[in-house]
């Protein structure tokens, strides 16, 4: 992820406390979290058993998503502080700005069903690397702000500077709901600094290797998969080139979705507005289960997992249920913790 | 204590239930007859266009079987000395009653496709929200199932199902707000709860089917929640039993109008409390009461009124009348009516032992009866009445017998009573008719019980209802198990005694099936998943194709992950809650064991086991082509309520071959 607004860094950097870091903790899992909508979004919108390539891709992508806000949530536990998921503003209004400025002031995203250009102007802008590795054509844009991966690094720095007693609090993390060498629990600066490299290798990649795994391209790159419809590989001359087995796009796989769903897509009274609540409902109902999970109540996230099958069948329902009768687009799921 | 006592809270609003409707037809468990037909919507629906073509799978194909509280309002409190209906008298009036708030929304569950008239909510929270999102409390509902389903709707209405019930259970584990000075009615609530459970009962009607229609999946709830102790039956109130005599036997029809409905009388304060709820027709589906005449409740002075008789105003002791044509009277009440009897001497005497009635006025100081409590105030009733049973299993089903609302003991047969199960599911279907409904109920020797039970001088028995060893034996061939009903009734009873229908026990009994070693896909596994994958197509398309080995081990984790968590968890897979135990074990062994490759065992084709066909069957229903079925449509094709008069016309035709239920 790139252009963070500068005072993120800089506030985090002149921190001098442990109570102080919890700020930047709680923003660092908005910031997580504010990509889940859009991108569950174009997960979502894929029909089923059309486009399953793209759809494991963003899957993937999304969970990891899920996985680093758990890990910058852990983090904060582990300090003492109280992670805040449910309040006033936790979910950004899309469409609009993400957290802390990511990608400038000026860039926006839209919560709109999958497309090529949502995949390349957007999720590719939100998670380029510092300097992305060239790949076939694509050239790097010299970095000249702060980026995120500069926050990331300020904050291992401050957690590395805590007296070793200020980490603890194992049983109030969640831990176990994803693989066991990524979701451990966070019990010292070591194991905190070991998770926010899997936040930043998973989403930007090294510096010298888009591949955060063997056969795994960090999330710039997985997109770039999705753009170039095939899948990242190492070429004879040891450079990068999408070009591996290709990643078909079917356009027609795709629901109409109307961009930017509101509240109000659906008069009141209808069964179109019952299924739009249902969603905004059980996504709020998920915020609450997360925020109970990380404040001492670890094992609500059995609930969240729970919530994400349900938010899926109903964002199709959804997605399946024309705004007018008998034409398009179609109706799509909102976000809102209020 | 019930929601009958005070101080309680009644509320209204609507519900979604938004079913799966593929399983509504047994024959749709044949996998190996399966067609990708059965997971369309119907085609041709909505009463009296007269062009229905299929069934399909009805009205709700891709349902999700969530069950939830859409919009509803506390309407009005009632404490012993008031009644509160503006929030200016207590903010607590105009408060929502919502469900849960941090996990997904409860689950609608009926016991088997040959028993739908039993439906049970699972998982379901009950809290109540002020207007900022603040619980005063919230607490987990008890697993509740409908009672004295009737054919409530008087005018139907594109496809409106015109059948009502009620849901009585208890809400546990309540959380109370800190806080509650603000609000007299929940400060008295919960003093009266005493940290015990509430009582809640709500009402339900006007269910709306209609695809297009925008209340589809959705229908008006009427409720009632007050103070519980948890020593006291769950699901029905112990109280006076005014019992409806049927037309033609058929349970959805009361002779008279009215349904069955509870009173209790509360002898301290010289009030008797009724639940009209659900007994009172509607016309439409927005719960407009037909107006039936003047009613009033009161107690007949000679103990052989019975109901259709007109009697004199002067055998009666009128407690008072029942204004349900005042306007927002059932809004505020749910049809729940405090009427205090202490002025009148003879009442006061003998109103615990003498049979409540209801009466419509009739002229020159006349009243008919509509419906009276049970000959010599006598009734039964189990408290849980659904059971589901793996091989050698036992439950214990707790039996109430009251005399005028008191407890009382008493002697009690049980047999087998199929006679309200049963039957395709879905009536006269539109579907082709290709292969045989299995019967119920057999073998009997699978489950076994007392032949009579003794209740003692608390009125209290239990019922022990066993499932043998080597379970039912796969009876039905193409779907696991076999449904049972048991029947039990007091003995000696007064001649003009009327039953409730609906008063019987509903057992479903698993199949035995020795969990494998090392199950594989073919053999063992994928046989029980792709039966669910074809009557849960919201799965198969969205999240999972259970039917597809590639689709189901690349969800392994989650599948394990629901279902190992506990029946009552509202993600608990399947959410049919039909799974018998082993096969239960079974799918997560197979699924936690992986081979060399990561992955479960496949096994090969070959191992497929031969599709069974059932042992027993109705005689009548299996081969009938569609082109020999009668040419005029049935009321509600595939309908509860066309289901439940096959079942009645099957019942009475094992009656007249004088049964064949062995």
């Amino acid at each position: 992820m790139i252009r963070i607004d500068p005072k993120w860094v800089e506030g985090l950097q002149s921190s001098r406390s442990r109570e102080e870091l919890y700020l930047y903790l709680q923003k660092a899992i908005e910031l997580e979290h504010s990509t889940i909508p859009p991108y569950l979004t174009a997960y979502y919108s894929l029909k089923p058993g059309l486009n399953d390539g793209i759809g494991n891709l963003l899957r993937s992508i999304v969970i990891e998503e899920m996985l680093h806000m758990t890990i910058a949530a852990n983090i904060l536990v582990s300090i003492g502080g109280a992670p805040s998921i449910n309040g006033p503003g936790f979910v950004p209004r899309y469409p609009g700005p993400l957290p802390m400025g990511i990608g400038g002031k000026d860039f926006v995203v839209p919560i709109a069903a999958f497309s090529l250009p949502l995949v390349k102007g957007t999720f590719m802008v939100i998670e380029e690397p510092e300097e992305p590795i060239p790949v076939g054509t694509l050239r790097a844009q010299p970095p000249h702000y702060r980026t995120i991966g500069e926050f990331y690094d300020a904050l291992k720095e401050k957690l590395r500077g805590l007296d070793p007693s200020a980490f603890g609090h194992v049983d109030r993390q969640v831990v176990g709901a994803f693989s066991k060498d990524q979701n451990f629990p966070i019990k010292c600066a070591d194991t905190a600094c070991q998770a926010i490299d899997i936040i930043v290798r998973q989403g930007e990649g090294s510096a010298v290797d888009p591949f955060e795994a063997p056969g795994e391209p960090a999330h710039y790159y997985r997109f770039g998969e999705i753009c170039y419809g095939s899948k990242l590989i190492r070429g004879q001359d040891g450079g990068f080139l999408y070009g591996g087995a290709p990643i078909a796009f079917v356009s027609d796989g795709v629901f109409p979705m109307k961009e930017n769903p509101t509240a109000d897509q659906f008069p009141r009274g209808t069964f179109g507005r019952l299924l739009s609540d249902n969603f905004t409902e059980g996504y709020r109902n998920l915020l609450n289960a997360l925020h109970l999970a990380f404040n001492g109540e670890p094992e609500r996230i059995s609930a969240a997992l729970g919530l994400m099958y349900q938010l899926r069948l109903l964002a199709q329902r959804l997605m399946g249920t024309p705004l007018e009768a008998d034409a398009l687009p179609t109706a799509g799921p909102v976000y809102t913790a209020e | 204590m019930s929601y009958l006592d005070w101080p309680r809270l009644h509320f209204k609003g609507r519900f979604q239930a938004d079913t799966s409707t593929v399983n509504n037809d047994v024959r749709h468990y044949k996998s190996d007859a399966f067609e990708p037909q059965f997971q369309a919507m119907m085609v041709g629906h909505g009463q009296g266009q007269g062009q229905a073509q299929r069934t399909n799978g009805y009205w709700n194909p891709e349902g999700s079987g969530a069950w939830r509280l859409v919009h509803c309002r506390i309407t009005s409190a009632v404490l012993a000395s008031k009644t509160i209906t503006s929030a200016r008298a207590d903010p607590v009036v105009g408060m929502r009653i919502a469900g849960s708030d941090d996990r997904v929304a409860g689950k609608l569950v009926d016991l088997d496709p040959q028993q739908q008239a039993v439906s049970q909510i699972w998982g379901l929270r009950v809290a109540l929200e002020d207007d900022r999102n603040v619980r005063l409390f919230d607490g987990h509902y008890d697993v509740g199932t409908f009672s004295n389903l009737w054919k409530r709707q008087q005018i139907p209405a594109n496809f409106d199902q015109t059948l009502a019930a009620a849901f009585q259970s208890q809400v546990n584990h309540v959380q109370w707000s800190e806080d509650l000075s603000h609000s007299e009615a929940l400060s008295a609530l919960r003093a009266a709860c005493n940290d015990g459970p509430l009582s809640i009962c709500f009402n339900t009607f006007g269910f709306d089917r209609e695809p297009s229609a925008p209340d589809y999946t959705t229908g008006v709830v009427a409720g009632t929640i007050g103070p519980a102790t948890p020593a006291e039956p769950k699901h029905f109130v112990l109280g006076r039993q005014l019992v409806a005599p049927l037309r033609d036997g058929n349970p959805t029809a009361p002779l008279h109008g009215v349904y069955s409905f509870t009173c209790v009388v509360h002898a301290g304060a010289r009030v008797l409390s009724a639940d009209m709820g659900n007994c009172l027709p509607i016309l439409h589906a927005d719960g407009t009461l037909q107006d039936v005449g003047e009613l009033s409740l009161a107690v007949a002075k000679r103990h052989d009124v019975a109901a259709g008789d007109r009697v004199g105003g002067r055998e009666l002791a009128m407690i008072g009348t029942i204004p349900y044509q005042r306007p927002l009277w059932y809004e505020r009440t749910a049809g729940v009516i405090d009427l205090p009897y202490g002025h009148d001497g003879w009442l006061s005497e003998n109103i615990g032992g003498h049979p409540v009635l209801l009466v419509r006025a009739a002229p020159a100081d006349t009243y008919d009866v509509l419906v009276r409590e049970t000959a010599d105030g006598l009734y039964v009733r189990a408290d849980s009445h659904v059971c589901r049973l793996n091989p050698g299993q036992a439950a214990e089903v707790t039996l109430y017998g009251t005399r005028f609302g008191t407890p009382h003991g008493m002697a009690l047969s049980l047999s087998a009573d199929n006679s309200l199960i049963g039957g395709a599911g879905t009536g006269a279907t539109l579907n082709p008719e290709r292969w045989p409904v299995p019967d119920v109920g057999v073998p009997a020797s699978a489950l076994s019980y007392p032949a009579t039970l003794e209740l003692g001088p608390d009125g209290k028995g239990k019922l022990e209802l066993s499932a043998s060893e080597s379970g039912p034996g796969c009876p039905r061939g193409y779907l696991d198990g076999q449904v049972y009903g048991v029947g039990y009734r007091i003995q000696n009873t007064p001649s003009n005694y009327i039953e409730n229908p609906w008063n019987f026990v509903s057992c479903l009994l698993w199949d035995a099936w020795a969990v494998p070693d090392e199950p594989t896909w073919y053999r063992d596994i994928g046989p029980i998943l792709s039966q669910y994958g074809n009557l849960y197509p919201i799965m198969s398309r969205h999240l999972v194709d259970l039917g597809d080995y590639d689709s189901v081990v690349k969800h392994r984790q989650s599948l394990i992950f629901c279902f190992e968590l506990p029946v009552s968890d509202p993600n608990s897979m399947p959410v049919s809650r039909d799974l018998s135990d082993n096969k239960r074990q079974g799918i997560l062994r197979w699924l936690k064991n992986v081979g060399p490759d990561g992955l479960p065992a496949k096994g090969t084709p070959e191992d497929r086991p031969k599709a069974s066909a059932p042992s027993h069957t109705l005689a009548g229903a299996a081969g009938v082509s569609p082109q020999a079925r009668p040419q005029e449509r049935p009321p509600d094709p595939g309908g509860m309520l066309d289901y439940l008069n096959e079942v009645l016309k099957q019942q009475r035709g094992r009656l007249t071959k004088g049964g064949d239920e062995s």
